[in-house]
Parts: C-alpha cells; sequence; structure tokens
C-alpha cells in the first residue's frame, strides 16, 4: 500500500516519459533518474515507449542521410527562376 | 584570373618547377573559388530538402532557398575558403532558418510552455497516468528491414508535417543535425526547460502518428 502511494505520488507515465527526453541531453539529479527507473521497472507502456522513442530517433537521424530527392525534389520551373535571378545578379 | 595565370606558368616551366604552379594556385583569391552560375543546379536539391525537412512548408523552402543564394551573392567577398561550397551555402540556409523561427517566435508564440503542456495533457489523465486511447502499443510492423522502406520514410515525413512549426524546428535541430540542446535553445531564444517540454510533445505526438499510420 505505502509502494503504491508512493508511485503515484513521486512518478507517473507522464513524468517519466518527460525526464526520459531530459536524460537525453542533462544528466538527471539522483531522485529523478531513481524515479524514472523504478517507474520503467514496473510500467510496461513505458518501456515500450522508452524503446520506440530511441527507434524513431534514429530513424530520423537516418531520414537526413537518405539521398538528396528521394524524400522531396524541387520544382524545375522554380529552379530554372532561381538561375535567372542569379545570373541577372552576378 | 589567377587560376589562368597559374595555369600558364604550371604548362610553361619545366617539370621541376611545379611547386610554382601549385603555389601560385592555391594563392588564389577565395572568391574564385565560389562557382556561383552553377549553385542552382548543384545545390538547389539539396538546400530545398534540406529547408523543407526544417520548415514544412513548400513556399516557405523555395523562399528560404532563394534568399540563401541572393545573401550568398552579396557575401561572396567573405567566403574564406575554410569550407567546400555546400557548407558555406548550408550554413548560410541554417541561419535563415533560425531568423525564420525567431521572428515566428516573437509575434505570436510566446506561450509555447503553456501550449505545450496542454498538448501533453491530451495523452495522459490527471494522475498523469497514459489515457486509453493513448497506450503505447507495439508497431505493427517491426524489424529493420520494413524500418528501412521508401513507404516508411514518407509516412515519417508526413507524419513530421503535421508538427507545428516551433516543434519541428526543436525536434529537427536536435535529432537531425545533433546540436546541443542548449545551443538550439539559444538560437531560438527558448529556455532549457521549455526546450524539453516541446521535445518531450513532439515525440509523443509523432509516436503517436506512427502508431496509427504504420500498419
Amino acid at each position: 500500500m505505502f509502494l503504491k502511494f508512493r508511485v503515484k505520488l513521486r512518478t507517473n507515465c507522464r513524468r517519466t516519459t518527460y525526464l526520459l527526453e531530459k536524460g537525453n541531453t542533462t544528466s538527471l539529479s539522483l531522485k529523478d533518474g531513481f524515479d524514472m527507473y523504478f517507474h520503467l521497472a514496473i510500467c510496461p507502456f513505458c518501456s515500450l515507449y522508452r524503446k520506440q522513442s530511441k527507434m524513431i530517433q534514429q530513424a530520423v537521424w537516418h531520414m537526413s542521410k537518405l539521398p538528396v530527392g528521394m524524400v522531396y525534389r524541387m520544382d524545375e520551373q522554380v529552379k530554372h527562376e532561381m538561375n535567372e535571378e542569379i545570373q541577372k545578379r552576378l | 584570373m589567377y587560376t589562368i595565370f597559374g595555369y600558364i606558368q604550371f604548362k610553361s616551366f619545366s617539370p621541376g618547377t611545379e611547386s610554382a604552379g601549385v603555389l601560385l594556385f592555391l594563392e588564389m583569391n577565395n572568391k574564385e573559388k565560389l562557382n556561383a552560375p552553377m549553385w542552382v543546379k548543384n545545390y538547389a536539391d539539396f538546400l530545398y530538402n534540406f529547408a523543407l525537412q526544417r520548415v514544412n512548408d513548400e513556399e516557405q523552402a523555395h523562399d528560404l532557398v532563394q534568399d540563401t543564394f541572393l545573401s550568398a551573392l552579396e557575401k561572396m567577398d567573405t567566403f574564406e575558403g575554410n569550407s567546400s561550397e555546400l557548407t558555406w551555402l548550408r550554413s548560410i540556409l541554417r541561419n535563415k532558418i533560425i531568423d525564420f523561427y525567431r521572428k515566428k517566435a516573437s509575434s505570436r508564440m510566446v506561450k509555447i510552455s503553456q501550449d505545450a503542456d496542454e498538448g501533453v495533457s491530451d495523452f495522459f489523465d490527471e494522475n498523469g497516468i497514459w489515457k486509453e486511447a493513448h497506450i503505447p502499443k507495439p508497431f505493427a510492423v517491426e524489424g529493420h528491414d520494413r524500418m528501412n522502406t521508401k513507404e516508411f520514410y514518407s509516412m515519417l515525413a508526413a507524419c513530421m508535417k503535421k508538427m507545428p512549426g516551433l516543434w519541428t524546428a526543436v525536434f529537427t535541430m536536435k535529432f537531425m543535425d545533433e546540436e546541443k540542446t542548449e545551443n538550439i535553445c539559444k538560437s531560438l531564444r527558448i529556455t532549457a526547460s521549455n526546450c524539453w517540454v516541446v521535445i518531450h510533445r513532439a515525440k509523443l505526438s509523432l509516436r503517436e502518428c506512427i502508431q496509427r499510420n504504420w500498419l
């Protein structure tokens, strides 16, 4: 009972997912770190979230390394206009 | 002009004095290393890609790329020749994007922290527990092979397109350019804790979107 109360009081899914993000960039305080890992150990949803979040990060990083033109390509007409503008100013 | 001079020198001397030609080539004006007439052909697609992934608006991305080329033309004298042409153009574009978001932030998105907090409460109930509808479920298709497909990336791009502008800025800068969070916040002029809130919110909604669409 005491444990349940403590968990409810000190951590929840919302704070844990926030702390995961925060822990990515700075080192968490001892208390925050304890709360986070404790919650992750007991909450299957948040541990799944953690896994997927890591995966999304990798995918986004990967996307930026894709060959140019695979995702977006510039309109030829716009390119042509831009080119003329540059030639004019040279 | 120096290039031609260097070339003549190089040709006219005997093989023993090759280094003279090379030296002259190195002393050439930095400005002449830039090949402005070919910029659009060589770099427009790359820069457009770069801009569009960060601003999520095609018109805006066109304008940003155009601005980049024009201000690069004006700044040609300041090119130091330490980096490649593309790196130089990209850094100009990056600053343009940051300026764009800064202008936006100062005009209307001052209450980011409140907005972001409201958004997060969509996912959690008053006790901070996942709401029934938003509980993370395993993605229907996992595994590396399926993740690397074109469909997955276009879906991811579509999901990122749905995020509000500032989130995309923070999110892409963090995970694409691998910038330090402090630098991002400083250049966009938001506090560090707001930055985490924005990233948290962006990640939640992106994950949700993928779960919904990646079946």
